[in-house]
């Protein structure tokens, strides 16, 4: 049985407002979202402190740590002075992108395992849930992100074609292994 | 279709059969023939066979017991309460590699697929050339126990009826290919097609240990300690003669062995647990190998007819056509939307519109029979280490794999393939793009490998300098001491494995129970004599 541990302390304050912040971008309210409602009425933060204090220790710690480095990441991904907490939605979105396609495997793991956990909180919704579900009668055209556009720092792996000199690469995503 | 049964074999268990070790409020000594460590595949298999035989048994598991009843379907709850670390356990090396293990009653049987195959006969003809382990392991021992766990566990391929659209475009589409796919064969008593395998079966249908073996070896005299961690097997001299273990709430089990030890703790636990207790081989935690496993997602047409993953069978379509050319075997696999998610590429807006269209999304997947050889060691504050890193060959088997399964998702009629590569574009939208899956960097960390089989690391073989364990699964060099999980196999197999792990655990187990009951009938001619 996984139990609650002493250590590392639960999340400060400005900690739990970083985690919805980044949960938020990853699942946002309608109408930035196709799904009924977004992850914030879930109480995102309450959940990731939760989780932290039941997992062991090392996991914690890891998660903890991609919880600072998605906070501080506006600084050195859209050059923006602030945390995730002080940004908009879109530029949020941007950070969290950015991050998981990011040329240096330990940063886009991270980001990933964060966006896993998001998921699974997410889940739990029975609306979205439902929602998942149900096959849809009607095509529903994909918005392209333009967030990525060539040229970004966080971009191919040496040896590979850059997204410009590449005719196929996709728009969104180039290079990204989610 | 066969019926469940109305009432699962895990709810009337015989009185005083259940030590829970989470409400255990004093510490234990007792005694039994044999004590296994271990409820899983092999353990619980070994336990059946042993009580059958007429030993008095001791299982002890160091999960708890999830019962048909009280089976979680969120991810979250289950991973929590039922898997290692919650889930989040990793293979270290080049690049960090997810492993699931189900740490509970029933090991990983309780979460995985069920899927049932009989070891390949070149895999034990390479056993007896490479390792010399035949005649003691051929086809020919392993046969009537395979038989007996087929009848016991009901293995039938999926009923047509629940196999569900992702598996149907499978077969469908391996077909237009021209190479052979089928239906899995499966532990199925009356599979509703819920596709919540991996959470374990809501409806007691999954024969997994914790509602087949276990509960049988109960009613036949078995004992277990559940959520009781086992510290070390004891040894007098050169003999292994009980297991001390700790509960969950902290008191000392200590359980003697009048004849044997039987360990089976998993590929990454057993190892350590017998250096714990004192074993040095050269072999132990050497020769660690799995079969890491990729899946890939796509995104079919609103319009055509909807894949609705959430119905059908967790897995069950497969082809081992490429096995032993390639070295890959495909199958489907149907995500549930909390594991789904986070493979979808995006986030934001554009995650959610892929998300809505989850019932359009079809996910089929490859494991890799990996040449590559790891370590498992114990890391810091006593922690399973295991590194693990693929090589050159493996990473180009791998992105084979992934080629044919983006061919075939478009030539399904896809309109989006997702590679999860890195070095890739996420998102491909024509038959095209799948050369650049075909140029892919052949390079541990772009891909998102899961290590879900595991074996070697307490390696079978007749010399102990290259071995652990011999012929007849007895640690060399200790007398009463057993190792009968897949640590024991010497390659990995290219099939899913839990169904040669329990032919090979009941192999040892009758071979065991045979060298008890001689062993108990001398001492009783002695008691007599004297």
């Amino acid at each position: 049985m996984n139990r609650p541990r002493l250590f590392p302390p639960r999340l400060a304050p400005f900690e739990l407002a970083w985690t919805d912040a980044a949960f938020d971008a990853i699942y946002p309210e309608p109408p930035g979202s196709a799904l009924p409602h977004g992850v914030l009425s879930m109480h995102p933060a309450r959940f990731f402190d939760g989780v932290l204090a039941s997992i062991p220790f090392e996991q914690a710690l890891g998660l903890r740590v991609t919880l600072w480095m998605i906070a501080l990441a506006p600084l050195f991904t859209i050059r923006r002075l602030g945390t995730i907490a002080s940004i908009g939605p879109d530029e949020r979105a941007r950070v969290l992108e950015r991050l998981l396609t990011s040329s240096n495997y330990f940063v886009r793991q991270l980001a990933m395992s964060f966006k896993a956990m998001a998921t699974l909180l997410y889940a739990k919704s029975d609306a979205v849930r439902a929602a998942m579900s149900k096959p849809l009668l009607r095509p529903l055209v994909l918005v392209s992100a333009t967030s990525l556009a060539a040229g970004s720092r966080f971009g191919a792996p040496a040896g590979s074609r850059s997204p410009r000199s590449n005719p196929l690469a996709g728009g969104a995503h180039d290079h990204a292994a989610e | 279709m066969i019926t469940p049964p109305s009432e699962h074999a895990d709810e009337h268990l015989p009185e005083g059969a259940v030590v829970d070790g989470e409400l255990l409020m004093r510490s234990i000594d007792d005694a039994f023939d044999v004590v296994v460590i271990g409820s899983g595949a092999a353990g619980a298999t070994a336990a059946h066979a042993l009580t059958e035989a007429g030993l008095s048994v001791a299982i002890v598991e160091e999960g708890p017991w999830m019962k048909t009843k009280d089976v979680a379907s969120d991810v979250h709850t289950a991973f929590g309460r039922i898997m290692r670390q919650s889930g989040m356990q990793v293979l270290g090396g080049r690049a960090y590699m997810p492993m699931l293990q189900g740490r509970c009653v029933g090991g990983s049987t309780l979460v995985n697929s069920a899927i049932a195959w009989r070891i390949p006969e070149d895999v034990v003809d390479d056993w007896t050339a490479r390792f010399g382990l035949g005649p003691s392991v051929s086809m020919k021992e392993l046969e009537p126990h395979f038989d007996a766990l087929e009848r016991d566990l009901s293995v039938r391929e999926v009923d047509a009826a629940v196999l569900g659209e992702n598996n149907r475009l499978f077969v469908e589409q391996a077909s237009k290919h021209g190479f052979e796919a089928a239906p899995m064969r499966r532990y199925d008593r009356g599979c509703k097609g819920s596709g919540l395998c991996l959470t374990g079966c809501p409806n007691g249908a999954k024969q997994g240990m914790s509602v087949t073996y276990v509960p049988w070896a109960l009613a036949h005299g078995a004992r277990i300690f559940t959520s009781c961690t086992a510290l070390h097997v004891e040894l007098s001299g050169s003999r292994a003669v009980g297991v001390r273990a700790r509960s969950a709430s902290g008191h000392l089990v200590t359980i003697h062995a009048r004849h044997a030890v039987v360990v089976a703790a998993s590929t990454i636990q057993s190892p350590n647990l017998l250096r714990r207790s004192g074993v040095r081989a050269r072999a132990l935690g050497r020769h660690f190998q799995a079969h890491p496993g990729l899946a890939m997602g796509a995104l079919f047409p609103t319009t055509s007819r909807p894949i609705e993953m959430a119905f059908g069978a967790t897995q069950g379509a497969e082809s081992t056509h490429f096995r032993r050319t390639e070295r890959f075997k495909l199958e489907t696999i149907s995500l549930p939307p909390d594991l789904a998610g986070a493979r979808i590429p995006g986030v934001g807006r554009e995650l959610s519109e892929r998300l809505a269209q989850l019932a359009h999304v079809g996910v089929w997947a490859a494991q890799i029979r990996a040449e590559a050889e790891g370590v498992v060691k114990t890391g810091w504050g006593g922690a399973d280490r295991v590194d693990f890193t693929m090589g050159k060959r493996d990473l180009e088997a791998a992105r084979k794999a992934c080629a044919l399964i983006g061919r075939m998702f478009f030539e399904a009629g896809a309109r989006e393939v997702w590679p999860g590569i890195y070095g890739v574009p996420s998102v491909l939208r024509s038959i095209d793009e799948v050369r650049l899956v075909e140029n892919a960097p052949l390079e541990p960390r772009s891909y998102n490998f899961i290590a879900t089989h595991l074996f070697g690391a307490a390696r079978m073989g007749p010399d102990p300098r290259s071995s652990v364990v011999d012929l007849d699964f007895q640690v060399h060099g200790v007398d009463g001491l057993y190792v009968v999980d897949s640590s024991v196999f010497p390659t990995n197999l290219g099939v899913n494995p839990q169904h040669s792990i329990m032919a090979m655990s009941r192999l040892a187990a009758m071979r065991l129970a045979r060298t008890c009951m001689s062993t108990r009938a001398i001492r009783r001619t002695r008691r007599e004599a004297s």
